[in-house]
Parts: structure tokens; C-alpha cells; sequence
């Protein structure tokens, strides 16, 4: 079963919102792994806590509730989800 | 033998960039991959030490260390990331769900293996030196989470990922 677009946004905002508090963008796109699999490939913009270990714990459970989310809807393609917002004052180069 | 905490180290100093300047790009993209890498070298020692024995400096030893494949351990972590495994996975793991502990290592270590594969092979994929620090965070603390976790859940998961597709 595959979602659309609209409900894997609002998978991404549910989760986002649930495990960090607050969701400033997400996007999501429909592709294939490295394996050849199907998946997801979400990318959230969120403000994320100054704490280094509670920000890594956070972004593992938001992936975890994302995949959780999808599971429930029946949908076993796997989610990756790249997390983008600063922790600390790193500077921020795109490569 | 490969230490995971020195190519962590070595990620972080490839994302700290040099003489007070920004990393590269490039810099950026090995920096990403090595912190995989990190987390890959951790798991094969832990499982050649489990199956052949620590500090051991055998053929088999290599054997077993080379014997694991990135794909393999892909399919297997992607299949007990969740919160009940199916049903196939339960008969071979002989537990309903993987404890908090793996289930982390596994959100950890899957995203940041195809983030090594766009990082290693993708022209056109953007990582920010802010991005690539938090993904080394979390491979730091996938470690912690691999040496802490239960010895006897590593062995079996372990065990399935070198067994292969027959086994999954």
C-alpha cells in the first residue's frame, strides 16, 4: 500500500510535533534505496534542542515514530528522514 | 584492528575544517562516511569477537570480520526497525520486538548508510557541515548504544546477518 503525498506530510507534522514539539518544514519524496526497495526519503526542518545527547535521542525517535506511523498505515517502505535545523552555533556550509 | 572511536574522531576533525576554516565539501562528504564506516567496523569486530573470540589475531577471525555485508546487515536492521517484528523474524530471533537498544542502533545506523552512499557516489546531494555534525553525534552514540546493549540480542542479530539470505 502506498500513501500519498498528503499523508506522508502529515505523517512527518504528526511525528515532528509529537517527539520535538514544533515543525518548521517537511517534505517528502517517493524513490528506491541502494537495495532497489521502495522508500521514502522525508526531510524535516525543525528547531532542535541545544543539548547534543537530547537532540540525537530526539531525532532517532522522531524516525522511529515515522516509521511507526507509516506501519500503522499498512505501509512497510522504510522511511529515511534527514533532519535539518542547527543543534548548537555550527556554522552551516552546504556542500 | 580498525578502532571505531579513532574514525569517529577522524570524522569530527574532517567536519571541523582547518586552521579556522570551514570544511570543504569533500571534507564534509568523507566526514559522513567515516562516521558510517565507524559503525560498520564497530559491528564486525563485535561480531568476530562474539563467534571466534576477542583479541584474536586468527584467519578465522578475519573470516568472520569480512564476512559481513553492507547490505545484509541493511536488510536485517531495516527488518526489526519496529515495534513488533514479523512473524518471520520472531520464529528467528525468538523474541516479538528488539529491545529499545537495537531498535535505536538500527534508526541510526540505516539512515546514515544511505547518507554515506549519496555522500560517496551523489554530485548532486547537499550536506551541511551542521547536518554531517549531527549525524556524527548520533554514530557516537550508536557506540555507546552497541556496548551497552545485551550481549545475547547482538549475538543473534549478528548471527543473522552473516548467515545471509538464507537465513532472512
Amino acid at each position: 500500500m502506498s500513501l500519498s503525498h498528503e499523508q506522508l506530510l502529515s505523517i512527518g507534522k504528526e511525528a515532528a510535533t509529537e517527539i520535538i514539539g514544533n515543525i518548521e518544514n517537511v517534505d517528502v519524496e517517493t524513490g528506491t534505496n541502494e537495495e532497489g526497495h521502495p522508500a521514502y526519503y522525508f526531510k524535516l526542518r525543525i528547531n532542535q534542542s541545544d543539548d547534543k545527547a537530547h537532540a540525537t535521542l530526539l531525532r532517532t525517535r522522531l524516525r522511529q515514530r515515522i516509521r511507526d506511523l507509516l506501519i500503522a498505515e499498512n505501509d512497510g517502505r522504510y522511511p529515511y528522514v534527514r533532519i535539518l535545523g542547527k543543534t548548537h552555533d555550527r556554522c552551516d556550509k552546504a556542500s | 584492528m580498525i578502532d571505531a572511536t579513532k574514525l569517529l574522531e577522524a570524522a569530527k576533525q574532517l567536519n571541523n575544517g582547518r586552521n579556522g576554516n570551514p570544511p570543504d565539501v569533500e571534507a564534509i562528504r568523507r566526514a559522513v562516511s567515516t562516521a558510517y564506516y565507524a559503525l560498520f567496523h564497530a559491528l564486525l569486530k563485535e561480531g568476530a569477537e562474539r563467534f571466534v573470540g576477542p583479541n584474536n589475531t586468527s584467519a578465522a577471525f578475519e573470516t568472520i570480520y569480512r564476512g559481513f555485508d553492507h547490505s545484509q546487515i541493511n536488510r536485517v536492521f531495516i527488518a526489526i526497525d519496529k515495534q513488533t517484528l514479523s512473524d518471520s523474524y520472531k520464529r528467528r530471533l525468538r523474541r516479538s520486538a528488539v529491545s529499545q537498544d537495537i531498535r535505536d542502533f538500527a534508526a541510526i545506523f540505516v539512515p546514515l548508510q544511505e547518507l554515506r552512499h549519496l555522500a560517496d557516489y551523489s554530485p548532486l546531494t547537499q550536506i551541511s557541515q551542521s547536518e554531517a555534525a549531527d549525524l556524527i553525534d548520533e554514530a557516537e552514540s550508536a557506540l555507546q548504544i552497541l556496548t551497552s546493549a545485551d550481549p545475547n540480542e547482538k549475538a543473534d542479530l549478528l548471527a543473522l546477518m552473516l548467515a545471509g539470505a538464507r537465513a532472512t
